[in-house]
């Protein structure tokens, strides 16, 4: 594996707070890299400085291994998508994607800028929209020009910022898997930013958790879902029980109406307060004996709990959280 | 409902019947009555008004006319662009220059266009001092040309140049800016390709605003011109004062009137949403 974009101790701060505050990411040719974190956290902000239009106040950006602080973003060999798209509202689908090329391959003949902007229309199903404008198609199909728009130039890295959010619930979940498929076809490295960690966790082949401008954990899904490192990152990722001072997932907690014969020290003592239904489990919420609210994923074709029944739940060793870090 | 309807509206009818229709069907007739001995109209009705228009003499007037104005209209644009641009993009500080830009309108234009007159005179502000340098020997002609005139309707209506063009360039998404220089646009480049198409409304109504009273100017190039630079204008202000030919003095404006909204019709046209 060889790194396609590096980030060294980048930092960014504005007068009044300091949005990025010492970054330091390597990402692989190739990749699907995710940067989640909640909204204000400092994402688009890296992405800004990745592309060029914001200036670091420390730190490097190396494309390639080499800096690419000092250029101007229209010499960066970087793509972007962004949040709302910044389609030309004033050009045609087609010019729309032809203007990349135009400006960035001026020796090309516009027989040969024609092929590559129908080629890329086609990759993206929008042949037969060539001649609308960005205000004469969907939502979802002003997406699919953004990402031909950058794509046809065959960037180093194709940037995107929370691409789906403009997207209504049932076409983001669709979008995504056609952005996972396309990135693969097209073998494009892709810095995806989202503050939506569903998905992070399904589009990612790595990703970057981060917080208040500082990156708390780097890894796959797997590995940041599993084992997260803070506490911040455990909670962002998924429901977390506090249970003596460790941090459970609610799949991974136990529950039981008799008290578990094993290992009693990890068992607690509790009160059912109610369930919630969630289609492909259940969430019973329960009180635990010092007063902890606890939350148990069940399959509720097995068994099922009343409000007021008094339970037990436990759990493995090895299903507690290695939360480590000292951060909030 | 229908009733307070008509009540609220009254107002706005009175003014525009009695002020706007009336006095414009006075002129119509006015234009085709003969001239009086002493000013005034008198009959028999006459087309001759509107055939005299057409002597070489007031034909050189009105092409005068029009092209001074358009280029006071182009320098307006050239002038106003990039003024109108700088302000949009000014974050905080816009409403302080775009304050700045209206500040000429709280004095007279009368008092602002004789203020040029003391400073482009023979022994105005500007030859004083390149004679006291010893740059010029004699007073250059400054005053009382066709550049004068359009140095003061270029100053007289930059700020209805720059007034629509901020207003489009203020709308103007920073992303689509962004976009361009991601897909490899200098800034030059994203102005012509970006910046320039997506403000043509606001262009196309400035220059509206510009060269239509540019049309009808008389002030600026009786002041600044003086008198040796004849506009429409002037030719219409003669013949109710001097000349006594009122008859006339109303085919003359007749047909600004007419000249002004065939232009209208033909920007309109093109540009559905001006305006
Ligand atoms: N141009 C700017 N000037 C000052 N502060 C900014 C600017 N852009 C962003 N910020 C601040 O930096 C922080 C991070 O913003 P941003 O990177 O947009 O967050 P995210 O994309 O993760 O929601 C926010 O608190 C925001 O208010
Ligand atoms: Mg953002």
């Amino acid at each position: 594996m060889n790194t396609v974009l590096e980030l060294r101790s980048l930092t960014k701060q504005y007068p009044d707070q300091r949005a990025v505050d010492g970054i330091s990411l390597a990402i692989e040719r190739g990749e699907f890299f995710s940067l989640l974190g909640p909204s204000g956290c400092g994402k688009t902000t890296t992405l800004r400085l990745v592309a060029g239009f914001e200036e670091p106040t420390e730190g490097d950006i190396l494309l390639n291994g080499h800096s690419v602080v000092a250029l101007p973003p229209f010499r960066r060999n970087v793509g972007t998508v962004f949040q709302n798209y910044a389609l030309f509202p004033h050009l045609t689908v087609f010019e729309n994607v032809a203007f990349g090329l135009r400006r960035r391959r001026p020796n090309e003949t516009v027989d040969q800028i024609r092929q590559k902007v129908d080629r890329a229309l086609a990759l993206m199903q929008l042949r037969g929209k060539e001649k609308r404008r960005p205000s004469e198609i969907s939502g979802g199909e002003k997406q699919r020009v953004a990402l031909a728009r950058s794509l046809v130039l065959e960037p180093q890295v194709l940037l995107l910022d929370e691409p789906l959010s403009a997207l209504d619930p049932k076409l983001r979940k669709q979008m995504r898997i056609e952005l996972k498929e396309l990135q693969r076809r097209v073998g494009i490295t892709f810095l995806f930013i989202t503050h939506d960690e569903e998905e992070a966790l399904s589009l990612s082949d790595r990703m970057a958790v981060m917080n208040k401008g500082v990156i708390e954990q780097v890894g796959t899904p797997r590995e940041v879902y599993s084992t997260p490192t803070t506490r911040f990152v455990a909670e962002f990722l998924g429901g977390v029980n506090w249970l003596n001072g460790v941090g459970i997932r609610p799949e991974a907690v136990r529950m039981s109406r008799t008290k578990p014969r094993d290992d009693d020290r990890r068992s607690i003592e509790g009160v059912v307060n109610g369930s919630t239904f969630l289609g492909h489990c259940v969430h019973v919420h329960a009180t635990l004996a010092s007063g902890i609210p606890c939350v148990v994923e069940i399959d509720d074709r097995m068994t099922s709990f009343s409000p007021g029944e008094a339970i037990h739940v436990w759990w493995h060793p090895a299903d507690e959280l290695p939360i480590t870090g000292t951060r909030q | 409902m229908q009733r307070l309807r008509a009540w609220f509206l009254a107002p706005g009818y009175l003014v525009t019947v009695g002020l706007f229709a009336v006095p414009m069907l006075i002129v119509c007739a006015y234009s085709l009555l003969s001239r009086g001995p002493y000013g005034g109209v008198t009959t028999p009705w006459t087309l001759e008004n509107y055939l005299r228009v057409f002597d070489p003499l007031y034909l050189t007037i009105l092409w005068r006319s029009v092209w001074i104005s358009a280029v006071s209209t182009a320098f307006c644009l050239l002038l106003g662009f990039p003024l109108a641009l700088f302000v949009a993009r000014a974050g905080k500080r816009r409403t302080l220059f775009l304050n700045l830009v209206m500040l000429p309108f709280w004095t007279s234009f009368l008092i602002r266009t004789y203020a040029w007159m003391f400073l482009l005179r023979d022994t105005g502000l500007i030859n004083t001092v390149l004679q006291a340098l010893h740059l010029t020997g004699a007073p250059l002609p400054l005053l009382f040309n066709n550049g004068a005139v359009i140095l003061g309707l270029v100053y007289g209506y930059l700020p209805f140049m720059v007034l629509p063009l901020y207003a489009t360039l203020e709308k103007l998404d920073p992303a689509l800016l962004d976009a361009a220089q991601d897909l490899g646009a200098s800034p030059w480049v994203t102005l012509w390709t970006v910046i320039v198409p997506l403000s043509k409304t606001g262009m196309m109504a400035g220059c509206l605003l510009v060269f239509i009273p540019c049309l009808g100017a008389y002030l600026t190039p009786d002041l600044l011109g003086g008198g040796k630079t004849v506009m429409i204008g002037n030719l219409v202000q003669n013949q109710f004062t001097t000349a006594r030919d009122w008859p006339f003095g109303s085919a003359v404006s007749l047909l600004l009137l007419i000249l002004v909204l065939g232009l209208l019709r033909l920007v309109a046209r093109k540009e559905e949403n001006l305006l």
